[in-house]
């Protein structure tokens, strides 16, 4: 009785004890079927006039992504999402930064510049 | 009744609209309800604020921008104004933008939005001259801009175009000058006023030019009744922006850094305007703004019109108590 009473023990404890690692090993091993990959940030002009507008579009593939903006320089974006208009305030050089995340909270960011110039 | 008057005028006129590179207007910081209060007396002013703007100008005739296809805001504020002595009054002056937007011509169209407060004012007012037997009042004022967030508002994680933006983002100062005349035996009042205002640079380098105001109201009192007519004619100048940065071409326009072409101009304004006054305690008021002449600096959107109204209660200080 004493014997069985141990063996039972013993297999309970090990199958938790494999179960448990097991279920781990699962978890960290399971690939993302859909990593975050931010590809590109691409603007229609990279050179523009003080009265010209430039569209720049972000490109990145992964699950539930949310596009983040934001200007270094002056003018001022327009629109929200993968794609915003870029509308200069000064001659000058603007950098154009956008971070791309996903639901699983991994971010990647890219950079533009946009140069402009007088009429 | 003089003071009523006065009160509401000055609202008005602090109340102005700019209409900055690209921005549908904002309502000027600061305290200019210049009728000095008795010691101990107490004033709080509540006002509401619709501006709409369309159509851009350079110089002074229309051009084309088909990008911006109008911008409008929305704003409340509330006023105190507290006797430090029968000479010295403190002020502040906040206010929040319900809503602050431009409109965009894309496919499809999109508009920016952009709400929260805009700066804070906190200022002294100083009476020099005060002569009832020849009635004439002279009062000056200065005092700070203070803004309750140096950071830029984003929507929807984009930062949002200047235009929209609820404050300047940076401290600055104000100064004020009012002189009044009053003719009490045919019921009119003459008002000059006069205001100018600094703002400093923003974490982003970005600086508004300064402003000035001159403004000439006549006030009226319809026969016996509550009612007072006013009629204001407002200048507004307002210097170009500076903008500096490492990324930014100088140019030989500004030792601070490149001015904003398409920024500042001037402005003249009609406003009439009535206000009704309830026991000498209650004031309300209504007014209109109308663009008469613009010249700006570069293309920039106009203001087509604004109203406003305005609700304020006076609480007696050391002299009304004294009488009653």
């Amino acid at each position: 009785m004493k014997t069985n009473l141990f063996f039972f023990f013993t297999l309970v404890t090990s199958m938790a004890v494999f179960y448990s690692c097991n279920k781990e090993e699962i978890e960290t091993n399971q690939p993302n079927s859909n990593p975050l990959s931010f590809t590109s940030l691409m603007a229609e002009k990279t050179t523009i006039t003080i009265n010209e507008l430039t569209k720049v579009t972000a490109t990145a593939t992964g699950e539930g992504l949310t596009y983040t903006w934001a200007l270094s320089g002056t003018g001022s974006l327009i629109g929200s999402g993968y794609q915003i208009t870029y509308q200069p305030c000064c001659i000058g050089q603007n950098t154009i930064n956008c971070i791309v995340k996903d639901s699983g909270d991994n971010q990647e960011y890219k950079s533009v510049m946009i140069t402009v110039l007088e009429e | 009744m003089k003071n009523f008057v006065i009160l509401f005028i000055s609202l008005f006129f602090l109340k102005t609209v700019l209409a900055q590179c690209c921005t549908p207007g904002n309502p000027v910081g600061g305290t200019t309800q210049i009728g000095i209060l008795d010691k101990k007396a107490f004033r709080a002013i509540s006002f509401y604020r619709y501006s709409f703007s369309e159509g851009y100008w350079e110089g002074n005739k229309r051009t084309e921008n088909s990008f911006v296809k109008n911008g409008k805001f929305n704003y409340a504020g509330l006023m105190l104004d507290y006797g430090l002595s029968n000479k010295v009054n403190i002020e502040t002056e906040i206010g929040y933008f319900i809503s602050k937007s431009q409109t965009y011509n894309l496919d499809p169209p999109f508009t920016s939005n952009g709400f929260g407060f805009n700066n804070a004012v906190l200022s002294l007012k100083y009476n020099l001259i005060n002569n009832t037997a020849y009635p004439i009042e002279w009062t000056i004022g200065g005092g700070a801009k203070i803004p309750f967030k140096k950071k830029y508002l984003s929507v929807d994680n984009v930062e949002l175009p200047r235009g929209v933006q609820p404050s300047t983002h940076a401290f600055g100062f104000a100064t004020q000058s009012l002189l009044f005349k009053d003719f009490p035996k045919i019921g009119l009042l003459l008002i000059l006023i006069n205001r100018f205002e600094n703002n400093f640079t923003d974490i982003k380098n970005y600086q508004y030019g300064d402003i000035l105001f001159s403004s000439l109201f006549t006030a009226k009192k319809l026969g016996k009744s509550n009612c007072t007519t006013i009629l204001q004619i407002r200048h507004e100048w307002r210097d170009q922006d500076i903008v500096s940065g490492s990324g930014i071409f100088p140019t030989s326009l500004s030792k601070k850094g490149t001015r904003v072409l398409a920024s500042g101009g001037n402005l003249i304004f009609i406003a009439p305007q009535i206000n009704y006054s309830i026991g000498q305690k209650w004031n309300i008021s209504f007014l209109a703004d109308l663009p008469v002449y613009r010249f700006y600096n570069g293309a920039q959107m106009g203001n087509k019109f604004a109203f406003a109204c305005y609700l304020s209660r006076d609480f007696a200080g050391k002299c009304e108590a004294n009488e009653e």
